[in-house]
């Protein structure tokens, strides 16, 4: 089968880019493998803490980069002081095969006020890392790395691959209020340096999508904190189940799920009546998880027609076995089914949960719903309803952009679908689907900018689920031993 | 040398530059990366989705396959998709990683061509380089592919003629880091020259290689006449001089034209001044646009990026090209006119001294390796064989070449009419540019074509305000004119350099102006001008140096994508002149003390 993959623009969603408070991050790439984070940061107002060293063909083969780089980090340090300077290199650096151990040593060592990292963007190695979206989920790995033990224990708890922080309104600080824990810290709600090094102070960490997964595993490996997986989940019976896990883990009550669980099933049989028997369909883009979403809307009753998985991500593997075998009329559409465009069969008349769904069959409603973001637990399931309800029942004045590109306007001002606290999704109808896009499962390393540390602290990728993951002992954790060094 | 960018991003890459060239063709683009390429250009370098139904691959190129050479995979797969897509054309598209393992594109292209039947070019671009050398390598891939390649075999009478063509034509290509290319002693910016008996004959045979390039074009679909030159329409002379001319349009992509709507509007002003387009990367075009390139009359180069293939088709074909973008309706006719002057007697003379040219090149036994600077100076890279370009020629040809030149711009002078005006830039003092000519080499007379006009300035006297226009050297130069006029007017004395960080001749250069290897080297020049006032693309004033300077705003794809978009609309063509007029006007009534304006403060997105 062949491997090309299509792609289509999407600039104009802002997409999240994550980074340590207080740090500032130097690109070491060629030219053109630099434009990409540089308009990005543009973008979201963050390109004050980025720079670019881009290297010529001759640098690289001459060798001559090496010695650029120091000249480059000096001024850099000489102009931003920053905590934390992250290095990035990218594919070419796994065939120059540069020691970055010993360019951070020698980095560290001449500017000792700052702390290093050397992260790897490096979608070409996805054939020889461990497991699906290892390259990805070593991207994030690498945010947490400048985390040292520290002695503290305290009630918090960390969440850990998502790139926007979760809503403010969801159900889990209940949860962790009701156990006795919190606060609840997260790297995208972080204002500083030492909001961020708190995070080693953390009892656990919940890991919120597969590439959130080794992220929490290098911090188990490093800095002793069990890790529970909490992927994205639309099912109620099992969001009851995760919190009584959870507060297993956390050593104290759980929460009483019936009111949540009331109020979104009030809100699936809302959406179910708006729905009626619109044809829904569900893609890679709306959420981490598409066949345990699928699957769930299939059990609330929504008809569902396809599912697309243009991009999946680990984790999901049981929900597509139970798609398959308990309701095989749903069609499961990959990258290949989609590379020209071509009549899926799908009646343009139907819900798109997702935009890739969307431009692929020109849907007429349309949920740009992004990468779960803003949805979380019993209060993910009621808001995702509302949007469904939403989408059809607000179907008319949505449209392309003039470069076909389905436009936002069901967002609040800031426009930052996808970028703001809590993420969310615009709701539309749209006359589109001439477009295709197909995304690269390494979109998320590319697109987060980070990367996996280089020396030191790498994390175990091939556990994608971790020792003490699920079944990890309730409790406190045990410590490391050292104390967290003064950054 | 490396770069460092505190305050810009990135430029957009040569990969980007190339697919752009590929958009306007029923091309199946594979972009030889991992993915992130693919994106980079994707999103952020074209903008020309609306309805096209365009998209571009990603062959997903993996550590393996890189290590391990394994081309297979990509073949089939490039191969399969040609197959189901019925593309006219694939592409194979260059990035860091196949150039740093030695990735042939070329070869791969011939095993794809071989395996689905399909035309397809490689297109060795790398990632390291902006967007004017992929503009530059795909022209020049399709120029070969589907102009040149069967033809000059049968052109050249001899079997080495292959290798002497991708001689030459190599030595027309920009090096890497876009210096001049030693050719630049028979490419002036504007390629005028004159008519004689003998160049008639020349052209004769010219038309009788353009049959022999058709007749070659046997890779062509059996049956499929859209493909191939259409030899009834082979016009003579006598036809030519009867009907619309017909240009090449080089160098049209969104890096330099934002969107589809601005490459409209070249393509439509030049037909509005009587200009048919044989073969334009601006809209949409076939394999036989590009196969109908050799016949064109001339070729019309619109930025930097189009000069390689402008060259390769002079050396070739013998079409001549003139170098200016159009801002206003009188650029256009003067455009036209130059193009109009060129024509046959253009083309017989690029012809004559093409054939001069390969004649000398094919007695040199063995042609020298040269080093391809894919970078900075001095660090070079071993790179295939490239032909002992036209300058290095001494003796007769060299004297032949200069004489004409210089003719060529007394002929046009007198003959055009333009005498006394502005033929596509200007120099800003004629005491100034004269004083340039005297430590210029003898016999450099390419640089003699922009003698032209200089009085506009010439006669501003006093303390000049030093005005820099940064952005796309062509685009920069050819608006300088229209900067120097709007300076007289408001009365302001002023000194008008252009700045580029992309693609520069030196030839092109006019004393004062600057080639800029770095964000760097406008700080250097902004704290050495420190009142000067600044044209150029918006990011620009994320430099400090530059921050609080009057700045008029032209975005510029190929440093800021389209964060400046919709301001970009009101600034194409004429109407960036009506609003840089305004400013400068108020720049005046500040300087004045009639207004205050302020240009400090930045928008959030400058940060």
């Amino acid at each position: 089968m062949s491997k090309l993959v299509r792609f289509m623009p999407e600039k104009r969603r802002k997409k999240a880019r994550l980074r340590i408070p207080e740090s500032h991050a130097l690109y070491l790439c060629p030219n053109a493998c630099g434009r990409r984070q540089g308009i990005r940061l543009l973008m979201n107002d963050q390109a004050d803490h980025a720079s670019f060293l881009t290297f010529s063909q001759a640098d690289v083969v001459l060798g001559d980069y090496l010695a650029q780089i120091e000249d480059a980090v000096e001024e850099v340090v000489t102009r931003v002081r920053p905590r934390v300077l992250t290095l990035y290199v990218n594919c070419i650096d796994d065939f120059l095969g540069t020691d970055a151990a010993a360019l951070v040593d020698g980095l560290s060592a001449r500017f000792p006020d700052v702390r290093f990292l050397l992260s790897r963007i490096n979608p070409v190695s996805e054939d020889v890392a461990a497991g699906v979206g290892a390259v990805a989920g070593n991207a994030q790995a690498g945010l947490y790395a400048a985390l040292e033990p520290s002695a503290v224990c305290d009630a918090g708890v960390n969440a850990v691959g998502a790139y926007v922080a979760l809503p403010r309104e969801c159900e889990l600080q209940d949860a962790l209020s009701v156990a006795g824990a919190g606060p609840l810290r997260q790297l995208p709600a972080c204002e500083t340096f030492e909001e961020y090094a708190r995070m080693a102070d953390s009892r656990c960490t919940l890991s919120l999508s597969s590439v959130g997964d080794a992220a929490a595993a290098d911090m188990e490996a490093r800095l002793g904190m069990p890790w529970m997986r909490w992927h994205a989940c639309y099912d109620l019976d099992e969001l009851e189940r995760r919190y009584a896990r959870l507060a297993e883990l956390l050593g104290g009550p759980a929460l009483s799920c019936t009111a949540y669980r009331a109020r979104a099933e009030g809100a699936v049989e809302r959406a179910r009546q708006a729905v009626g028997s619109l044809p829904v369909t569900v893609d890679t883009a709306a959420t981490f998880a598409p066949f345990s979403l699928a699957c769930a809307l299939l059990r609330y009753g929504f008809d569902v027609h396809a599912v697309f998985a243009l991009h999946t991500k680990a984790g999901d593997e049981d929900a597509e076995r139970e798609l398959v075998q308990r309701w095989p009329h749903v069609r499961v559409l990959r990258q290949a089914d989609c590379r020209l465009q071509r009549d899926f069969g799908i009646p343009q008349e139907n819900l798109a949960v997702g935009a890739d769904a969307a431009r692929l069959v020109g849907s007429r409603f349309v949920l740009d719903m992004y990468h779960d973001e803003g949805y979380f637990g019993f209060q993910g399931v009621e808001r995702l309803m509302d949007d469904m309800a939403r989408a059809v029942r607000t179907g008319a004045g949505f449209h392309e952009d003039e470069e076909g590109l389905l436009q936002n306007d069901g967002l609040p001002d800031d426009g930052a679908h996808g970028a703001r606290a809590g993420g969310g999704a615009s709701v539309r109808a749209s006359t589109c689907g001439d477009d295709v896009r197909v995304c690269s499962g390494i979109e998320e390393a590319c697109s987060a900018g980070e990367g996996r540390p280089c020396a030191g602290g790498r994390p175990d990728a091939r556990g994608t689920v971790g020792a003490s993951g699920l079944g990890a002992e309730p409790g406190c954790r045990p410590r490391s031993t050292g104390a967290r060094k003064e950054a | 040398m490396a770069r460092l960018s505190l305050f810009l991003p990135p430029f957009a890459g040569d990969y980007s530059g190339a697919c752009s060239v590929l958009f306007g063709m029923d091309c199946l683009a594979v972009i030889v990366d991992a993915g992130c390429c693919t994106r980079n250009y994707v999103e952020y370098d074209e903008t020309r989705w609306l309805g096209s139904g365009k998209s571009a691959f990603s062959a997903q190129l993996r550590t393996l396959d890189a290590l391990l050479g394994d081309d297979a995979r990509i073949v089939e797969d490039a191969a399969c998709l040609a197959r189901e897509s019925g593309a006219a054309c694939v592409a194979l598209v260059g990035t860091p990683v196949p150039a740093l393992v030695g990735m042939d594109l070329q070869g791969v292209a011939a095993e794809v061509e071989a395996a689905c039947g399909v035309p397809a070019v490689g297109v060795s671009t790398t990632g390291f380089e902006t967007y004017e050398s992929g503009v530059a390598k795909a022209l020049e891939a399709l120029l070969r592919r589907f102009a040149l390649q069967e033809g000059m075999a049968g052109g050249f009478g001899d079997e080495d003629a292959g290798a002497v063509a991708n001689e030459v034509s190599a030595g027309c290509l920009m090096s890497g880091d876009g210096a001049a290319p030693a050719d630049i002693a028979v490419a002036p910016s504007v390629n005028i020259v004159d008519a004689s008996s003998a160049d008639i004959a020349e052209t004769s045979s010219v038309d009788g290689e353009a049959e022999r390039l058709c007749r070659g074009r046997e890779f062509l679909p059996a049956g499929d006449a859209s493909y191939g030159c259409d030899l009834k329409r082979a016009e003579t002379p006598a036809a030519a001089a009867s009907s619309r001319l017909r240009v090449n349009v080089l160098g049209a992509t969104p890096q330099d034209f934002m969107g589809a709507e601005a490459l409209a509007e070249l393509e439509d002003g030049l037909r509005a001044v009587g200009l048919d387009l044989a073969f334009s990367t601006a809209s949409s075009y076939t394999p036989a646009d590009v196969a109908a390139a050799v016949r064109a009359d001339a070729s019309i180069v619109v930025a930097a990026s189009g000069l390689p293939a402008a060259r390769l088709l002079r050396a070739e074909c013998g079409v001549p090209f003139v170098v200016g973008r159009p801002f206003a309706s009188e650029d256009f006719e003067r455009l036209a006119e130059c193009a109009r002057h060129m024509d046959r007697s253009g083309r017989a003379d690029c012809a004559r001294r093409a054939k001069a040219a390969r004649a000398a090149i094919s007695k040199d036994a063995g042609f020298a390796e040269r080093a391809v600077l894919s970078g900075e100076e001095g660090a070079a890279v071993p790179a295939a064989p490239a032909a002992r370009t036209a300058d290095s020629l001494s003796g007769p040809v060299a004297q032949e070449m200069a004489v004409s030149e210089g003719e060529n711009v007394q002929n046009v002078r007198k003959s055009t009419g333009l005498e006394g005006d502005m033929l596509l830039w200007e120099h800003r003092d004629a005491r100034e540019h004269r004083g340039a000519f005297a430590a210029l080499p003898a016999g450099d007379a390419a640089n003699r074509c922009f003698t032209m006009n200089t009085q506009v300035t010439a006669e501003i006297s006093g303390e000049k305000l030093p005005v820099l226009l940064v952005g796309e050297q062509v685009a920069m130069n050819s608006l300088r004119p229209h900067v120097c006029r709007m300076l007289q007017r408001a009365g302001m004395a002023a000194d008008v350099c252009v700045a580029s960080f992309f693609a520069w001749e030196d030839a092109l250069a006019e004393p004062g102006d600057v080639r800029l290897r770095s964000e760097g080297a406008l700080q250097d020049w902004a704290r050495e001008h420190p009142n000067a006032v600044y044209a150029g693309d918006p990011l620009l004033r994320r430099i400090p140096e530059i921050s609080d300077a009057p700045f008029f705003a032209l975005p510029h794809e190929a440093v800021s994508s389209t964060l400046f978009e919709s301001y970009d609309a009101c600034r194409s063509g004429a109407r960036a002149l009506s609003e840089l007029e305004a400013f400068f006007d108020a720049l005046e009534r500040e300087r004045a003390g009639q207004a205050v304006l302020s240009f400090r403060g930045s928008s959030t997105l400058l940060g």
